[in-house]
């Protein structure tokens, strides 16, 4: 009759807590956006992302012109407010006589999806391996974090350059180099927050009763480290985009005809004298884009982690 | 020598100012031990740091005087403070190790009041002589640790906060503290962070100063046991007002306010046999939600609902006093 | 007790030095195509050559003997030929790094004197207009790209105000005599003045694209580090001493709150360098982040991998230096 008690308690107890967390999350999200509205600035932060994030999916098939394909006789026209710019192409054009503006528009969604992508890469490769690195130890522990150590002796760019120049340019090499040095930062903490957290009395109790380590690792240790991870996260996020475009300017990243910020911005180097906007305006959006971020990764830290809360 | 005169001193919070001072009033005589006795929250250590003016933001001044030397200590400008702190007056504080800046030597640190106040130069700095000066600084600094009983304390200049055990770092506090031989010591707990023996020794080290330099002391402490041994006066407060005032010996074995007497009957003591621990029951009442009236009232056995109303501070004998109306109609 | 630390750090760093030199060895070697193919491009090169060129690369050794004979060169300095140019790696390396060093520096140097006052005033002065401006300037500054205020800086101060030039270090008619490699600083030593300023006007706007984010992440940690360290009981102490109030933060607060920005500036350093590939490209900078970038388009491999080595072993030491440095600025790790 014991036995069969405590078999009925532990199934229960495991369908509570399954259901008691899950409650706990949707909770949490539903707090969230509560605490979001309390703060403008972060509100704010959030819609532009947003924005940026539609215009990334439709933004290609709304533009007023190709951002690919241009009128040779139309090149390098000025914007609409300087002598010469005309309303049909509103941020000028480019040597090639590509719409600046559709062109930039077009550009968000390489952005986008590099940073999205990458980022979520490098938090779900470094979240489980700092999970399990912090739960099992031993030797594979040990390894990876003297691989992380390793990775981390190395200055991201230049990491980053140097994968790239030996892998060669495109979409997919640019994500794998990302996210090739984009986990350890996530598998560090990970590994620290699993490590402080196994400490803790009700990891050892569950632990006692024989719950398997991945469920342990799953419903009790990882959602207390969730948040901290989604702020990080977040600002990551706004990082790889930089690092995109940062690669895609030496020209390792995506290459022209596709567009992108970054080589949009190296291009328009050389005509520097004769169109400043080529250069200028792309980086406008970019700057804005990571700026929000930014300011909606802040407030998203003052809200779910109080204890970062130092800036 | 001290006369602090309606004094309260709030803090804002939403639009409002809550009062962790509510009106307080005693004096200090030069060479008197008064503590001020009370639960955390009670208001003791704002008010301790209002007599040095330490009260910064959202925490202000509201009303009161506090007089000292002939002057008014809540008037006073940032530069008059800079004269007045570490000279006149002197503090120590709860934690000593947080007390202490880790990045400097301990006798540098001691030697650093000296050296602001021009102590050994009549209130000037030498320009011209510096490394004498300096010399002559550090041997004060010697000194003074030796007589706070800090062993080999020329070898012990040159050592960092960290390496001193607490009761130690509490003592170079104190020496800093006499260096310029002020005339009041205030002491914010000053043992309450350290080993019971270890209290003992402070205790009575700081008597000594007491006795041998006539230097005043007002000690903040939530321990009736400290207060009783060490202190000549005992101040008692609670929600920011004053409720009972007397000497030591009288609060401890004559209580008179609710409070003190529910104090005193929740220590245990080894000495009388079988005593039955009586807790008070209740909270503190949030500042936030105190009135006009008692603030001992949600917790008080006998309490009415005339204790709503102000109650004033009430003289039953020479020297002390006591703020209850229950009290002074026999019913306590 | 602090010498057998100090080593014990700098061993340390060894195999960490050895583990880069494998990452990048096994890059150069694993990386689809034949490394002599791309370097040979489209020239018609004839078979002796290129197996002229292969041994003379070791390319026709076993990796492990490869990587074995590439660790023992680099070890005694020796990191190979630059094809494209057929100098000694370690050569050009060494002719360009005094230009890095001297816009490292100097970005530092900007970083410092903007981002700590910066930091401290918005501490002690918190939700002044300062603060509100200099916190909201510092995020402007981690959300920029490098590379795009350089060449906003370019557009506004050279091209419509004519001010600073556009690029490289130095304008052609003036010379400058090598002693430490730093213009500015030679030039300053014969007391060539018209040099001088030509000299200075360059190093200006690369110096102030590379320092001002670097500003914006002093004054972040500087504001915050003395925030957390104004609440401590010391400061407060400090204050009850009698001490006016400037003494306070300066040697009391200051002195403990400085501890993460020099850190940050340390470890900075690793990221300026990355910042110096990409600054130095738009300005023109002679220095060895230009020299790694045209390697990389050059597809001149040897010298790719000398430089990588270079700049892991830089941000190494400069780690190594950050951490003795902790250590003193820290008593409590001393003993």
């Amino acid at each position: 009759m014991t036995r069969e008690i405590k078999i009925i308690e532990t199934t229960t107890y495991d369908s509570y807590a399954t259901s008691t967390k899950l409650q706990k999350w949707g909770k949490n999200l539903k707090n969230i956006f509560k605490d979001l509205k309390k703060q403008p600035i972060a509100l704010i932060g959030g819609i532009v992302v947003l924005l940026y994030a539609v215009i990334a999916i439709i933004g290609p098939f709304i533009t007023p012109h190709s951002g690919i394909e241009g009128d040779l006789a139309d090149r390098i026209l000025p914007p609409v407010w300087m002598e010469g710019g005309t309303w049909n192409h509103i941020l000028g054009t480019n040597e090639q006589g590509v719409d600046l503006f559709s062109r930039i528009i077009e550009g968000t969604r390489v952005s986008i999806a590099v940073g999205i992508i990458a980022t979520t890469i490098s938090v779900l490769v470094g979240t489980s391996l700092g999970l399990i690195a912090g739960y099992f130890r031993g030797w594979f522990d040990t390894v990876l974090s003297r691989i992380a150590d390793l990775l981390l002796s190395f200055p991201f760019l230049i990491f980053a350059i140097g994968l790239m120049s030996f892998l060669g340019p495109g979409f997919l090499n640019l994500i794998l180099a990302l996210s090739f040095i984009g986990w350890v930062e996530f598998f560090r903490i990970t590994r620290g927050e699993s490590l402080s957290e196994q400490k803790k009395e009700y990891v050892e109790a569950a632990k006692s009763i024989g719950r398997n380590p991945i469920k342990i690792m799953w419903s009790e240790i990882l959602p207390n480290i969730i948040q901290t991870i989604f702020v990080l996260a977040t600002l990551r996020f706004g990082y790889m985009i930089i690092m995109e475009a940062s690669l895609s300017f030496l020209g390792l990243g995506i290459q022209p005809p596709t567009p992108a910020w970054g080589s949009m911005i190296a291009s328009g180097r050389e005509y520097m004298l004769t169109g400043w906007w080529l250069s200028t305006f792309p980086g406008i959006f970019l700057l804005i884009l990571v700026l929000n971020i930014n300011l909606l990764g802040e407030g998203l830290r003052d809200i779910l982690d109080p204890r970062m809360k130092t800036k | 020598m001290l006369e602090v005169k309606n004094l309260t001193v709030g803090f804002k919070k939403d639009e409002s100012w809550i009062k962790a001072v509510n009106n307080i009033e005693f004096s200090v005589n030069q060479g008197q031990i008064i503590g001020i006795v009370g639960e955390s929250g009670c208001g003791k250590s704002t008010a301790l740091f209002s007599i040095l003016g330490l009260i910064s933001k959202p925490g202000e001044i509201l009303d009161g005087e506090i007089s000292f030397g002939g002057h008014n200590l809540t008037t006073k400008t940032k530069k008059q403070w800079t004269k007045i702190r570490g000279n006149d007056i002197s503090m120590i504080f709860q934690d000593p190790m947080s007390a202490l800046n880790p990045a400097y030597s301990v006798g540098e640190q001691i030697r650093e009041i000296i050296k602001t106040h021009g102590t050994l130069n009549n209130g000037k700095n030498n320009f011209f002589n510096k490394r004498k000066q300096r010399q002559k600084e550090k041997e004060k600094v010697i000194e003074l640790m030796g007589e706070v009983k800090i062993p080999h304390p020329e070898k012990r200049y040159d050592d960092f906060p960290h390496q001193f055990s607490g009761g130690m770092q509490q003592r170079i506090l104190v020496a800093m503290a006499i260096a310029n031989n002020p005339k009041l010591l205030l002491a914010d707990e000053p043992t309450t962070a350290l080993d019971v023996t270890v209290q003992a020794q402070i205790l009575e080290l700081l008597k000594e100063i007491n006795k041998v330099h006539n230097t005043s002391i007002i000690t903040v402490t939530h321990d009736l046991g400290v207060a009783s041994e060490f202190c000549d006066e005992i101040i008692v407060m609670y929600a920011g007002r004053i409720v009972e005032k007397g000497s030591s010996y009288d609060v401890i074995n004559n209580p008179c306010h609710p409070y003190t007497k529910g104090l005193l009957n929740s220590i245990p003591t080894i000495s009388e046999e079988k005593k039955i621990i009586e807790p008070i029951k209740g909270n503190v009442i949030d500042l936030a939600k105190v009135g006009e009236g008692c603030g001992f009232y949600n917790r008080c056995p006998y309490a009415t609902e005339r204790c709503n109303a102000p109650v004033k501070m009430t003289k039953i004998n020479e020297n002390r006093y006591v703020r209850c109306i229950q009290y002074l109609e026999g019913e306590v | 007790m602090k010498l057998i630390k100090i080593i014990e750090r700098i061993l340390a760093t060894i195999p960490i030095m050895l583990g880069v030199a494998l990452i990048v060895f096994l890059f150069m070697r694993l990386t689809p195509g034949d490394p002599i193919d791309l370097m040979m491009g489209e020239g018609n090169v004839s078979e002796a050559e290129e197996s002229a060129l292969r041994s003379q690369m070791n390319l026709d050794q076993p990796l492990h003997i490869q990587l074995k004979d590439y660790v023992l060169q680099l070890v005694q300095g020796d990191m190979g030929e630059s094809f494209k140019k057929n100098r000694p790696v370690s050569e050009l390396i060494g002719e360009t790094l005094p230009a890095t060093i001297e816009l490292a520096l100097a970005a530092v140097f900007i970083s410092a004197i903007i981002g700590i006052p910066l930091g401290v005033y918005s501490a002690v002065k918190q939700n002044s207009l300062i603060d509100r401006i200099g916190m909201g300037g510092s995020f402007l500054g981690i959300s920029m790209p490098p590379f795009w205020l350089g060449i906003v800086m370019i557009l506004i101060f050279s091209v419509f105000m004519g001010i600073t030039p556009v690029k490289g270090r130095l304008d052609f008619e003036y010379t400058i005599p090598t002693i430490t490699g730093m213009y500015v600083i030679d030039s300053l030593i014969i007391g060539d003045f018209a040099a001088f300023k030509n000299a200075l006007s360059h190093l200006f706007l690369p110096a102030l694209t590379l320092g001002a984010s670097m500003a914006a992440i002093v004054a972040r940690i500087t504001r915050s580090s003395m925030i957390e360290t104004l609440k401590a009981d010391y400061v407060i102490l400090a204050r009850a001493k009698g001490l006016p109030e400037w003494k306070v933060i300066t040697v009391h607060a200051l002195r403990n709150a400085l501890i993460p920005t020099v850190t940050i500036i340390g470890l900075e350093i690793g990221v300026m360098l990355s910042g110096n590939m990409i600054v130095e490209t738009v300005f023109g900078w002679p220095g060895l982040g230009r020299l790694a970038v045209d390697g990389i388009f050059n597809r001149d491999y040897t010298l790719v991998q000398g430089v990588v080595m270079f700049y892991a072993f830089v941000f190494v030491i400069a780690n190594l230096m950050v951490d003795i440095i902790y250590t003193y600025l820290n008593p409590k790790l001393r003993v």
